[in-house]
């Protein structure tokens, strides 16, 4: 017989997993296949849907490249100043997306902080499809890079030194080494970041606008669709979540069949 | 020119550590209680930490002189280092691990030189049957004979090891005792071996180094160490029970 205690915790528990269900629920049960593919013929979705994976795939490309080697570092040294770096990239986290967006512009519009040098060079980042780059790297970043610091504090320091006293200089131990034992962790941290990216909305908006084609990316175009046909909004929606919900699938999954395919390989 | 020289002053993780040694083709067993700092002497001399003071030649060739301003990198310094557990690349079969070194910057061998050098460098210390595996699917003798291979391949002027004998099983322990024992005569190769265990050193005729505390307590051959030990742990080390080897 479960006590009194016991059973308030379960009713509270069951109610939160039903305020989480709930919405789940509903958008699932709402696709009706008709629907759906008048959303999905709408003239607002296939640009959006492009743009919103053409630039995600960038974003990612980008985030990758820059924050391997800062999560590496960052997994590499203990003292005061990582620590402080660590919180400049944990910010965009805790931060409202909406005021992510404010910041953006005023660093890089055109009466922000850069905005005159960039003008001397003629480039114009607001409301441009590098807006809604930048905008994803800004959000997106910290969840690979704090993945990816993980799974490097995680390799061995001694691997690293055996590769070195072999030959390799750091760089390829890095790359030989630290990278593809760190493996399964920097594609974690990347699957989440893209993830981030494809649902980002409030920083977008507010650097890039909403302009079909151009910056009007899935999330924004649901916004946009919301104003207009309902049955839209609901088809980029379902997209959306069906994404998130094989992605998610995906990362719990993955690592599975890894060391699944690792044990056959190995037999 | 064979040998090395050792005497050099640093620290790491709030351990101290003074090491004077010298040896020519003979092994060293680095011993000493837990936290002595015989993993940091070798961490020291392998180039992942950088002494304070002092000066270090192997095999004829300075690799750091703290007065002139000398520190050859890891790579460069002609050690085998083999790390306690091991050290495998989990990522890598047997035969990429071996081959591993040869292909490195320093040492910058085409893949099939290097695969054909491992694959005799596994032959010759009796384990090309593993080859194909990855390292988390070998016994712990098996995975110190791939980690010596790997370090020898590359013909390193001093070897490294770090408490090899500690993930083996009795019978595993005597046979690679026998092995180690073997290279090292046929190689002239000298070597600093930290270990726990008396039969180690006595099986690779090892000089015998006793640290305490970071400092050289006492050195000499077994006999001169049990005829006149300087303290409760060279006195117990030396005592071991021999008959069960």
């Amino acid at each position: 017989m479960r006590s009194l205690g016991g059973q308030v915790g379960a009713g509270l528990g069951g109610l939160l997993l039903v305020v989480l269900g709930l919405p789940i629920l509903a958008l699932a049960i709402s696709a009706v296949p008709g629907d759906l593919w008048h959303g999905v013929q709408d003239p607002l979705f296939a640009p959006a849907l492009g743009l919103s994976l053409r630039t995600t795939a960038l974003s990612l490309v980008l985030i990758v490249l820059m924050g391997t080697p800062l999560a590496y570092w960052l997994a590499s040294r203990r003292h005061l100043g990582v620590q402080l770096v660590e919180v400049l990239i944990d910010l965009p986290i805790v931060m409202p997306p909406a005021v992510l967006g404010v910041s953006l512009l005023q660093a890089y519009g055109r009466r922000g902080l850069l905005g005159d040098a960039l003008a001397l060079f003629d480039i114009a980042l607001p409301f441009s499809t590098a807006a809604v780059v930048m905008a994803q790297v800004v959000v997106a970043a910290p969840f690979y890079v704090q993945a990816a610091a993980n799974a490097f504090r995680k390799v061995d320091g001694d691997l690293l030194l055996v590769a070195q006293t072999l030959g390799a200089s750091s760089t390829e131990a890095f790359l030989r080494v630290a990278v593809p034992v760190a493996l399964p962790g920097l594609a974690g941290g990347a699957a989440l970041a893209w993830a981030r990216s494809l649902g980002e909305f409030g920083a977008t908006l507010l650097f890039a606008g909403n302009l079909p084609g151009r910056t009007q990316t899935l999330p924004v175009a649901i916004y946009a669709a919301l104003e207009s046909d309902v049955q839209v909004a609901l088809a980029i929606s379902l997209v959306l979540g069906g994404i998130a919900i094989g992605l998610l699938f995906a990362l719990r999954v993955a690592p599975r069949l890894w060391r699944l395919r690792a044990v056959e390989v190995r037999g | 020119m064979s040998g090395f020289e050792i005497d050099i002053k640093g620290s790491a993780g709030g351990c101290e550590l003074a090491l004077q040694l010298t040896s020519n083709e003979r092994a060293v067993a680095l011993v000493g209680p837990n936290g002595a700092g015989k993993t940091t002497a070798l961490r020291l001399i392998a180039g992942a930490l950088q002494p304070r003071e002092g000066r270090l030649v192997i095999g004829g060739r300075v690799v750091f002189d703290g007065a002139k301003g000398v520190n050859l990198p890891p790579g460069q310094r002609g050690v085998g280092y083999v790390p306690q557990g091991s050290g495998l690349f989990p990522h890598l079969q047997v035969i990429e691990n071996v081959a591993f070194g040869l292909q490195t910057q320093v040492h910058g061998l085409k893949k099939s030189q290097a695969r054909d050098m491992a694959e005799a460098m596994l032959v010759d210390l009796g384990c090309s049957h593993l080859a194909k595996r990855l390292p988390d699917k070998l016994s712990g003798g098996e995975r110190q004979r791939v980690a010596l291979a790997r370090a020898l391949v590359v013909q390193p002027r001093l070897l490294l090891l770090d408490e090899p004998f500690s993930a083996m099983d009795v019978g595993a322990k005597r046979a690679f005792r026998a092995l180690l024992a073997d290279r090292l005569q046929r190689a002239q190769l000298p070597a600093i071996v930290v270990s726990h265990d008396v039969r180690d050193v006595l099986a690779v005729n090892a000089w015998v180094c006793v640290l305490e505390q970071g400092r050289v307590l006492q050195q000499g051959d077994m006999r001169v160490l049990r005829g006149a030990p300087a303290s409760e742990f060279v006195a117990e080390f030396c005592g071991a029970d021999l008959a069960s080897a």
